[in-house]
């Protein structure tokens, strides 16, 4: 794998690498681009240079070569003119002949003989004279040489100074009819340019012998030898080229024309250091490119003559001179002849590599100031990691790092809080841990002990899916099956009814369990053999600390006999309870504390509760005394262990109050403890109230008949007067109406018939109050206040009571109910107490004082309104109260009171349902109430 | 021709008051102690006002009232009831029976005179 992903590099790293790449990239790009542009420039210019000295020695030769072409051509003029100067034409003598052996001046080996004719020229004759070549030569310098045509176009020299190897003239050697020499001169041309001589090459210039009739006979030559370019070659060899190198020149075949050192040596096969004849190739090369073309070859090389050991690049330019044959070839090392470039290339790489450096270090330098608040921050991190917290971030700047690096110290110290309250909760909680261990150790200890001493209760343990895990002694006992049978084999349903598993019934305590808790369910279980039982179950899940149960306990207990007793104790209480609930009279049980535990329906009817209600209720709360009333019936207790037909009151739940009849009697168990209290309720309200009315009917009745008996007397009276009066009446009015005409004014009969009348009216005022004594109609009863008729009562006598100095104290309560009767006879009723009260206290010597007063009445059956008329007066002795209503009993004198007046006030007070009372105490005073009931819709009796 | 009043009362002296009462009056008044004089005396005379007490043995007032208004002639004749009895009940009983008003004893001489004058229209 390469390198690790970038992004895992330190920041380091990457800010380094990142920027080194920023810096060198463009530095690379830029170096490489000049290296390529200058490099390639000062390449060319470094090529072109030896381009240019190759170039400048071609030229050098070119210029030579011209110039000794141009001389030649010049030299052979002079020749010619020389020449012509003896005559004008050349003679072919006849009949001399001369022989020669022609040889070829190139192989020179074989010889011809040949006869040649003898030529000569005015005087002198050219055949193996000398003369006029050396002429020539002395003129011109140089070679000269006359060449005679002979058989197959061959030039044979008869006359020159051209010298062989031998050092002697080489007369007699001829040219080869294929050398473009004799070619061009056969041809009529001249020829000028480098040629082959006897002994080497010459530059040369050559022109036809023509004869008298135009065909060429032979030529004339000028020429000097190639090599006698002394100077020039002196010239060449002090070429350098960069330090070492150097220009040579090589003939066409591989021949060094001109080197430092090996001259004339033949080097076509000379080979590089990579062994490549690169002569060879050079000269190939040279030769293909033509002349005057520059070409250039690279090849390894090295001297270890010079003691190199390593072989180096050079380069050699090259061109051809044609006209000579030579291929110029100038080179060095490459890397002298780079000189420049390598120099350049290596100011560009030290450039580069001072700016990479630079770029480095200081990038280096950058990241590291950079990353060291970072670094610190990662140190301290990491050391935190590894626990010590008691490091911080040393905080220099201002910057991100900066503020990361408070946040951090923050933070770090905020953990070593939370560290060391950790560290506090840890102790505890190991503490409490251990303590739990030390505690589940005993636990089961205990527990296993109680799996096994319980023989009483199967005790077993289920997984999840009810296969037993646990089977105790008291299971194998209850249920037949062996421990190694059924743990870890069996599912608890084996215990159960088939048709209860078929119902699911496992399912359903699992729920219930779940949900619950606690399943707990009475139900037939099955022994091994399959008999049946009645049971009880119990079942509890045992859950993991997630709450996920893995498992329950279950105890079973058999519940057989238990059945039997229940079903006994059922009957027993049945019945019991039948007789209780079926008495007429109330039962009630209480605890010790006086708490009801029991009580029957009879008690809750008489109570209006709902039996529910009372359970657990003090008993006291049920008697109208209240905790007075409970603590005098333990006190009987106690006394007598029972207390018999003791008579109390007890409240209903809609406030009623009951007499009731209670005989209590403690409850004791079999040891004679008391446990309790229970009593006998028998309500006796009816028949209490039954006997009071009763003696108040009787008495009512013994009043009613006694003023019935009167009333009607009187009624029949009033009634039998009632005629008698009228008749007076009317003859009186007639008699009026008579003495009217007789006697108008002041008649005595007159006055004597207003007496009459007078007596009349008493007569009818009198029969009035007996009729209304003894009316038994109701008049109209509407609903009135009882305060206004005892207010206008008291109104209508203010005058007449103050007259007589009694002082009035009135005290009518206000917002009393109000009563249904008659307005008019009640206020009749209490001008008439008044009116008593007032004649009660006439003859008083003490405080005359008349207390009207009116009020809600308590104590009463039903409610009632009871207004007071009480005064300080005389008072009335006892014997006379029991009379003092019987119409006619007064103890006034006579013609002060008819004694009809309470007698009246009886009958009216009667007639609105209410009564009189009346209290005195000789001189005293004497209190007259009227109880008037109040009127209530449907309450009225 | 005077209006005829006819006066029913068991009381002796009832009668004679009524009858010095109402005769100075303009009034030809005739009494009678019981119920069925009253209805002899009806069937023999034409009658414009009949006064009737209502205690009185044999057939009381009520029953006598019934009876005269039995009788075609007097279907629409004033019945004007003079009696003791005063109650609500003996009111409206008289009513029912058919009397147009129901006076209670002891009445005074004048109002009496002036009810006996409107009833005769």
């Amino acid at each position: 794998m390469f390198l690790p992903l970038f992004r895992n590099w330190k920041i380091r790293s990457k800010l380094i690498s990142v920027t080194l790449f920023v810096v060198m990239v463009p530095l690379l790009c830029v170096s490489f681009l000049s290296m390529n542009r200058f490099g390639g420039a000062i390449k060319t210019a470094c090529d072109q240079d030896l381009e240019h000295l190759v170039m400048n020695v071609y030229g050098m030769c070119k210029i030579q070569q011209d110039m000794l072409q141009s001389k030649m051509t010049s030299d052979l003029n002079v020749a010619r003119e020389l020449l012509y100067h003896y005559g004008t034409h050349i003679q072919i003598v006849p009949g001399v002949e001369c022989r020669f052996n022609a040889v070829n001046q190139l192989d020179k080996k074989k010889t011809y003989p040949v006869t040649v004719p003898l030529w000569k020229i005015g005087d002198v004759s050219l055949t193996r004279d000398n003369r006029f070549v050396d002429k020539v030569q002395k003129v011109v310098g140089g070679t000269c040489t006359v060449f005679q045509r002979i058989q197959g176009n061959r030039l044979l020299r008869i006359a020159t100074n051209v010298k062989g190897k031998d050092r002697k003239r080489a007369v007699g050697t001829f040219i080869p009819p294929d050398s473009p020499v004799v070619r061009a001169v056969l041809a009529g041309r001249p020829y000028r340019g480098r040629a082959y001589g006897v002994d080497g090459w010459y530059i040369a210039a050559y022109e036809p012998i023509k004869a008298q009739d135009g065909s060429v006979i032979g030529a004339l030559y000028v020429g000097v030898k190639e090599q006698s370019a002394r100077f020039f070659r002196g010239e060449i060899k002090n070429i350098r080229v960069g330090n070492t190198g150097y220009v040579y020149i090589i003939d066409g075949k591989g021949t060094l024309k001109i080197h430092p050192a090996k001259e004339e040596e033949n080097i076509i096969d000379a080979r590089d250091s990579a062994g490549f004849k690169y002569i060879r190739a050079l000269i190939k090369d040279a030769l293909a490119l033509g002349d005057g073309k520059v070409g250039t070859i690279r090849y390894p090389w090295y001297n270890p003559e010079l003691g190199e050991t390593a072989p180096r690049q050079k380069i050699n330019m090259y061109t051809y001179f044609k006209p000579w044959d030579w291929i110029i070839v100038a080179g060095t090392y490459e890397e002298e002849i780079y000189q420049p470039l390598f120099k350049t290339e290596r100011f560009i790489l030290v450039t580069v590599v001072i700016g990479l450096a630079l770029a480095f270090f200081l990038t280096v330098t950058l990241s590291k100031v950079l990353t060291k608040p970072i670094r610190d921050l990662t140190e301290v991190t990491a050391r935190m990691a590894d626990g010590d917290l008691s490091e911080r971030v040393l905080v220099s700047s201002a910057d991100e790092i900066g503020v990361l690096g408070e946040s951090f110290n923050r933070m770090i110290g905020q953990i070593q809080d939370y560290t060391s309250d950790l560290e506090k909760m840890v102790e505890v909680r190991t503490e409490e841990l251990n303590r739990s261990k030390e505690k589940y150790r005993d636990i089961s200890r205990f527990l296993n002990s109680v799996l096994d001493s319980a023989t009483e209760y199967a005790i077993v343990a289920l997984d999840v899916y009810g296969n037993i895990t646990e089977f105790n002694k008291g299971a194998e006992r209850l249920f037949g099956w062996k421990k190694e049978e059924v743990v870890g084999k069996q599912n608890i349903g084996i215990t159960i009814l088939p048709e209860d598993r078929k119902r699911g019934i496992q399912k359903e305590m699992a729920q219930r369990t779940r949900t619950e808790g606690v399943c707990e369910l009475e139900m037939d279980r099955v022994k091994k053999g399959g008999e049946p039982f009645p049971a009880h179950a119990t079942v509890t899940a045992i859950k993991d600390p997630s709450g996920k149960p893995t498992g329950y306990v279950e105890i079973i207990r058999d519940f057989t006999r238990r059945r039997v007793l229940e079903r006994q104790l059922r009957e027993t209480k049945g019945f019991l309870e039948n007789i209780m609930e079926s008495s007429v009279d109330g039962i009630v049980t209480t605890d010790l504390k006086g708490k009801i535990t029991y009580l029957n329906r009879a008690m809750a009817e008489i109570l209006h509760y709902e039996k529910e209600t009372l359970l657990g209720e003090h008993i006291s709360h049920l008697y109208v005394r209240g905790i007075e009333e409970a603590r005098d019936i333990m006190r009987l207790l106690r006394e007598s262990k029972t207390a018999k037909n003791h008579e109390i009151e007890v409240k209903t739940k809609d406030e009623q109050s009951l007499a009731i009849l209670t005989s209590i009697f403690l409850l004791q168990d079999e040891e004679r403890k008391v446990i309790g209290t229970a009593g006998i309720f028998k309500d006796i309200t009816e028949q209490k109230r039954l006997a009071t009315e009763l003696k108040v009917t009787q008495a009512r009745l013994v009043e009613s008949s006694k003023m019935r008996a009167l009333g009607e007397l009187v009624a029949g009276v009033a009634h039998e007067l009632n005629n008698p009066l009228m008749a007076s009446q009317t003859i009186l009015h007639v008699i009026f109406n008579n003495l009217q005409k007789d006697c108008p004014q002041d008649c005595p009969e007159r006055n004597r018939l207003e007496l009459i009348r007078k007596c009349n009216e008493r007569i009818g005022k009198i029969v009035d109050h007996l009729r209304e004594f003894s009316r038994q109609t109701k008049p109209d009863f509407v609903e009135i206040d009882i305060n206004q008729p005892a207010a206008n009562a008291l109104m209508i006598t203010e005058q007449q009571l103050l007259d007589h100095n009694i002082s009035v104290v009135k005290s009518l309560s206000e917002g009393l109910p109000s009563v249904l009767g008659n307005s008019g006879q009640l206020e009749q009723v209490f001008l008439n107490l008044i009116s008593n009260a007032k004649d009660a206290m006439e003859d008083s010597t003490g405080p005359r004082k008349l207390t009207i007063s009116s009020s809600l009445a308590e104590d009463e059956d039903f409610p009632s309104v009871v207004v007071s008329v009480q005064d300080t007066g005389l008072g009335i002795e006892q014997e006379n109260l029991d009379k003092i209503f019987e119409p006619f009993f007064t103890t006034k004198p006579v013609g002060k009171g008819t004694g009809l007046g309470l007698s009246l006030c009886f009958g009216i007070i009667e007639a609105h349902g209410g009564r009189l009372e009346i209290k005195s105490q000789l001189h005293k005073g004497t209190e007259v109430r009227v109880f008037l009931p109040v009127r209530k819709s449907g309450k009225e009796k | 021709m005077p209006k005829r009043i006819l006066v029913v009362d068991d009381d002796e002296l009832v009668r004679i008051a009524l009858n010095e009462l109402l005769r100075p009056e303009g009034y030809e008044v005739h009494t009678v102690s019981g119920g069925s004089e009253a209805l002899e005396k009806l069937d023999q005379d034409d009658y414009d006002l009949l006064m009737l007490d209502i205690i009185m043995p044999e057939m009381d007032g009520f029953e006598l009232c019934k009876r005269i208004r039995e009788k075609e002639r007097y279907a629409e004749t004033p019945v004007v009831f003079l009696t003791a009895k005063s109650r609500e009940e003996d009111r409206i009983r008289g009513l029912e029976v058919g009397a147009n008003l129901f006076l209670s004893k002891p009445i005074s001489p004048n109002k009496l005179i002036e009810i006996v004058s409107d009833a005769m229209g």
